[in-house]
């Protein structure tokens, strides 16, 4: 993180200018109001104040790094106290050597030793002003990062309502339903019915009537579960689905249509590749910390190819990453017979 | 449509057989012989009974319908039944005797019947239908995932990444796996072209190995080299290709 006067060509203009103003003010001070020549006026002010740009540069790298170590503002006020105190100390003493090593005359020196005080109360403002401008400059570019994120995020859960939209758009899905549905017009008219009602809410519900980020684990197993009963009339015996959710989940909220991708997965990999019975297993632990969703599903090594597979995955880690900051809420076990997918979900208190 | 005519239905989905057994009964002289949930049920029904046409399914566990029609001697009328992409639906356009995209309507149901009663009375049509079919799948850029061989009433699917080396042999190519082999009619070119080349690489006319399989690299004569593979098996390499698994190999 390089200091924004640096990096900014425009800034560094204007921050040269200021202190080339502040110089000309101070030779002006020391030349009319203590009759000092121009020449020592113009060297006095041009090292007390070159020193302190140069030193306003790099108290941004003291600042920065200071920011995010201290626990209490206490500290942080301590911190601040002895840093002005060695910068401006040493800031004093260096430019008045400097002084001293060049003029050797009594009159301005003798000046120059009366006036430390206020050079010192000068430098005290200088400092203030400085740490004024970083933290401004340090929370305005939070604040940027956290409108960047924001939108990163609302990108991803319109890419991940655009993708539920794709998968039910898909011929796999939609179509093949809804030729069991005109199959089912003819030989259970009743059922057919029920298939287009469950067809329809799960429609509604993914196309996201619902914008909020989240939902309860409850909206979205009963949404999950509308996508299975569509499955099973298609696929019936090759489908089996066992939940174990304990009634203590259903009200914890989890980012929606986190979990429908990852049931699609099952699916895909499952059932569509096996001619024998799936089973897809779906349990829910809420640990105190955290809530524990496991998806497993059985499938056959030799059929599955590992091709397309991971995006899904990838998506949902990286959604997972942006609204808890973590990349270690999700993981993957594979034995080559069954496929097991856990989810954390920090609880957030 | 006099004649009555035999049909095998080949379909995973129960609701989706179901369909085609519910539309098939107003066709009195169409014969429903054997109804099949997956490839092998149908590759095995259709051999047995040897019928005039057949309701196939394209996405199938294991056995695509594509794949099954591979492995068959002889195929009889084909009316595809698929909810696939358009993409995959300008294959059938030029190929198959029909294709009824799911979901259809009785009324082109029937439209299908009669385009097979059609195509019946010329079967030499049909064939060559078949064939351009087949012949469209293989120049199609996708990869292979899987090759299906046929070894006597057996059929086996090699997933691509159990497959070691790719032989030569007349108009068959001999596939080798870690414990097997297999015969399959099929071209060399075909297996360059829809092996994934990021695992595979034609060294000889004759020869495409698995990357992976090669243990070293032998000189034998003046410009002349072996590769030798983890199975024991010494393979020369054409001078053309020695430049391009040199590369591979980072020699």
């Amino acid at each position: 993180m390089f200091n924004p006067i640096i990096k900014h060509k425009k800034y560094l203009v204007i921050y040269i200018s200021v202190w080339i103003l502040i110089i000309l003010i101070h030779t002006g001070i020391l030349h009319f109001f203590y009759h000092i020549n121009y020449e020592q006026a113009f060297v006095d002010a041009f090292i007390f104040n070159g020193l302190f740009a140069v030193t306003g540069i790099n108290l941004w790298y003291v600042i920065r790094f200071s920011r995010s170590g201290y626990s209490s503002k206490y500290n942080l006020f301590i911190s601040h106290l002895l840093i002005a105190t060695i910068t401006i100390g040493l800031w004093l003493s260096i430019s008045f050597f400097i002084l001293q090593a060049i003029f050797d005359n009594n009159i301005y020196l003798d000046f120059l030793r009366i006036s430390l005080p206020w050079r010192a109360i000068t430098g005290i403002m200088f400092y203030s002003v400085f740490v004024l401008l970083y933290y401004v400059i340090l929370y305005y570019e939070d604040l940027q990062e956290k409108i960047r994120i924001e939108e990163k995020l609302n990108t991803l859960i319109k890419e991940a309502e655009l993708n539920a939209l794709k998968s039910q758009i898909n011929p796999h899905f939609l179509f093949n339903s809804l030729n069991s549905v005109s199959s089912l017009t003819i030989t259970n008219p009743s059922k057919a019915q029920e298939m287009i009602i469950k067809l329809s809410d799960f429609l509604r519900y993914s196309l996201g009537n619902d914008k909020n980020e989240n939902a309860s684990i409850e909206q979205e197993l009963d949404n999950m579960q509308r996508y299975l009963d569509i499955e099973k009339i298609r696929f019936g015996k090759r489908l089996k689905y066992i939940s174990n959710v304990p009634e203590s989940c259903l009200k914890i909220k989890i980012p929606n249509m986190i979990l429908q991708p990852l049931i699609e997965n099952t699916i895909k990999h499952g059932v569509y590749t096996s001619t024998e019975e799936v089973v897809v297993k779906l349990e829910c632990i809420s640990k105190e910390n955290y809530l524990l969703i496991k998806i497993i599903n059985d499938y056959d090594n030799n059929a599955v190819i590992q091709k397309g597979e991971g995006i899904g995955l990838k998506n949902i880690k990286h959604r997972l990453q942006l609204i808890y900051h973590r990349d270690d809420l999700l993981k993957i076990n594979n034995n080559k017979k069954q496929f097991e997918v856990l989810i954390k979900f920090p609880k957030i208190k | 449509m006099n004649k009555k005519i035999t049909a095998i239905i080949i379909e995973d989905e129960e609701p989706a057989r179901d369909l085609i057994k519910a539309y098939l009964k107003d066709y009195k002289n169409i014969i429903l012989i054997s109804e099949c949930d997956n490839g092998f049920a149908g590759f095995k029904a259709i051999n047995e009974h040897k019928p005039d046409i057949i309701f196939l399914d394209i996405q199938m566990p294991k056995l695509s319908g594509f794949e099954m029609l591979e492995l068959l001697d002889e195929i009889p009328g084909i009316i595809f039944t698929t909810a696939y992409d358009n993409f995959a639906i300008k294959a059938f356009d030029i190929n198959a005797v029909d294709y009824l995209l799911k979901p259809f309507s009785r009324e082109r149901f029937q439209k299908s019947i009669e385009k097979a009663f059609d195509s019946l009375e010329n079967k030499k049509k049909k064939n060559k239908k078949v064939y351009r079919l087949i012949e469209h799948v293989h120049r199609s850029k996708d990869m292979l995932e899987r090759v299906v061989v046929k070894s006597g009433s057996k059929i086996n699917v090699i997933p691509v990444d159990e497959i070691q080396h790719v032989e030569a042999q007349d108009d068959y190519v001999m596939i080798y796996t870690k414990n097997e082999k297999y015969l399959k009619q099929e071209t060399m070119n075909y297996f360059e072209e829809h092996l994934p080349a990021s695992h595979f690489i034609r060294i000889h006319r004759s020869d495409i190995v698995k990357l992976d399989q090669i243990i070293r690299m032998e000189h034998y004569a003046k410009d002349n080299f072996v590769v030798i593979l983890k199975n024991g098996n010494n393979i020369k390499v054409s001078k053309s290709r020695i430049k391009e698994l040199k590369k591979e190999l980072r020699f």
